[in-house]
């Protein structure tokens, strides 16, 4: 991921305009959606090299969770989730879930400059795997406003997310003993501390 | 879905009040050790939201157009064209006296009045573009006037100069707000006379009314922007 100079200017700034992008994959199409008004064509980037693609702007209440970076094996698993969903976006949770199943789910971030031109390309800071679409309701009662609320949230994890990993242990001194039974290497490992941190590989 | 063809008019109601503001989504991270307050926006421009308040419900009439109108916006779930009804600051101009073809006027001496406005962007325009060359042929746009835009997909959709400066002629350039919803050609007319956009009620229940006697209460709408 490579910034520019003009776009590490605009991080610098005091007023940053930034615009969060994300592209899934499904078995029949390529869905581009971004957390601001109004469509928009981005530059080519990593993902569209030949640019041009058009991202459907979703509105203002798209809410992107924190990410962890895959540092010392920490695989999580996060979920996009986007409020006031229309007709159109619901249905389409609902009949593609299927289709996005293990998919690449991208995640990536462009700047802007101060009248809202774009600076560069998409830098995509994540690159996951859709799990499943969940939608859900809220009732009209628990909202401000008295309207039911309809929301679309996209599961999505890495690589190694769900991967098995036995947990750290250590070897009992009656675990030695039926291996070995004469053996009494392993009889201090209880007055250990359990502590430890293993890092990835 | 409805489309921008189909999309029917909001009714303009006499008189009432017009509050036209550009929602934006921006966070601040809270001052820092040096001073400074850094703001990160996030809305790509924002988004029209009008509140349209005082409408003056005084005859029988007046009751069955804004229960008509309420069920036009079909508890926000219909796209509706509002306009921004500021006669006040409108930018056009008008000729008067104009007479019929054969030369007359009316009995009392007078003519009929033209608006005079012919204002076309005299370059193609980018989607998402924030400066747009215009050719004002005809009438006068100045900084914080608002116009609007007729595109085939996205319809009628509402802009406000930001700052514009001549170019040469009749050709200016002027910064507008938010950016171009779609991209738009040379040639294409700009409408400031009846600045409009093309929304839905905010909430299903912004234009409850309730029959009282008379005088009825005024009635108030909200709207956001919505886009195809």
């Amino acid at each position: 991921m490579i910034f520019a100079d003009t776009e590490l200017a605009a991080l610098q700034s005091d007023i940053v305009r930034i615009g969060a992008f994300m592209r899934l994959t499904t078995t029949t199409s390529i869905e581009r959606l971004w957390a601001g008004v109004g469509q928009i064509a981005p530059p080519p980037d990593a993902l569209d090299t030949g640019g041009g693609e058009i991202y459907t702007g979703t509105g203002l209440l798209v809410k992107i969770p924190p990410f962890q970076q895959l540092i010392n094996g920490a695989a999580d698993r996060v979920s996009f989730v986007l409020n006031a969903t229309s007709s159109d976006i619901m249905a389409l949770a609902a009949s593609q879930s299927a289709s996005i199943a293990r998919q690449p789910c991208d995640f990536g971030i462009a700047l802007f400059d101060q009248t809202w031109q774009l600076l560069g390309p998409i830098h995509f800071i994540r690159r996951g795997y859709a799990d499943f679409v969940h939608l859900s309701t809220v009732g009209g009662k628990q909202t401000k406003n008295g309207m039911a609320i309809r929301t679309a949230a996209l599961s999505s994890g890495s690589l190694f997310t769900g991967r098995r990993r036995r947990g750290i242990s250590y070897l009992s001194d009656y675990d030695q003993r039926q291996i070995s039974s004469d053996d009494s290497s392993c009889e201090r490992t209880v007055m250990y501390s359990t502590l430890g941190q293993k890092n990835w590989p | 879905m409805a489309t921008p063809a189909d999309t029917l008019d909001f009714p303009q109601f006499a008189q009432a009040e017009n509050a036209w503001n550009i929602a934006f989504n921006s966070m601040a991270a809270g001052s820092t050790t040096g001073g400074n307050y850094p703001i990160v926006m996030t809305d790509g421009g924002g988004l029209w939201a009008a509140k349209i308040s005082k409408i003056r419900i005084r005859s029988v009439n007046d009751v069955l157009t804004y229960r008509a109108a309420r069920l036009i916006a079909d508890g926000g779930s219909q796209p509706l064209v509002v306009y921004r009804n500021e006669i006040q600051i409108k930018p056009a101009t008008y000729t008067t006296g104009i007479p019929h073809s054969d030369g007359s006027l009316f009995s009392d001496g007078s003519g009929f009045s033209q608006e005079n406005e012919l204002i076309t962007f005299n370059a193609d325009a980018a989607l998402r573009a924030t400066t747009v060359q215009l050719n004002i042929n005809y009438g006068v746009l100045s900084a914080g006037n608002c116009f609007s835009v007729y595109t085939a997909t996205q319809g009628w959709r509402l802009y406000e100069i930001r700052r514009i400066f001549p170019v040469s002629g009749t050709v200016w350039n002027a910064e507008i707000r938010p950016p171009l919803r779609e991209a738009v050609s040379a040639g294409t007319l700009l409408e400031s006379a009846l600045p409009r956009c093309t929304m839905r009620l905010d909430q299903s229940s912004d234009m409850d009314f309730t029959l009282t006697r008379i005088p009825y209460p005024d009635q108030s709408a909200n709207f956001v922007e919505l886009l195809f």
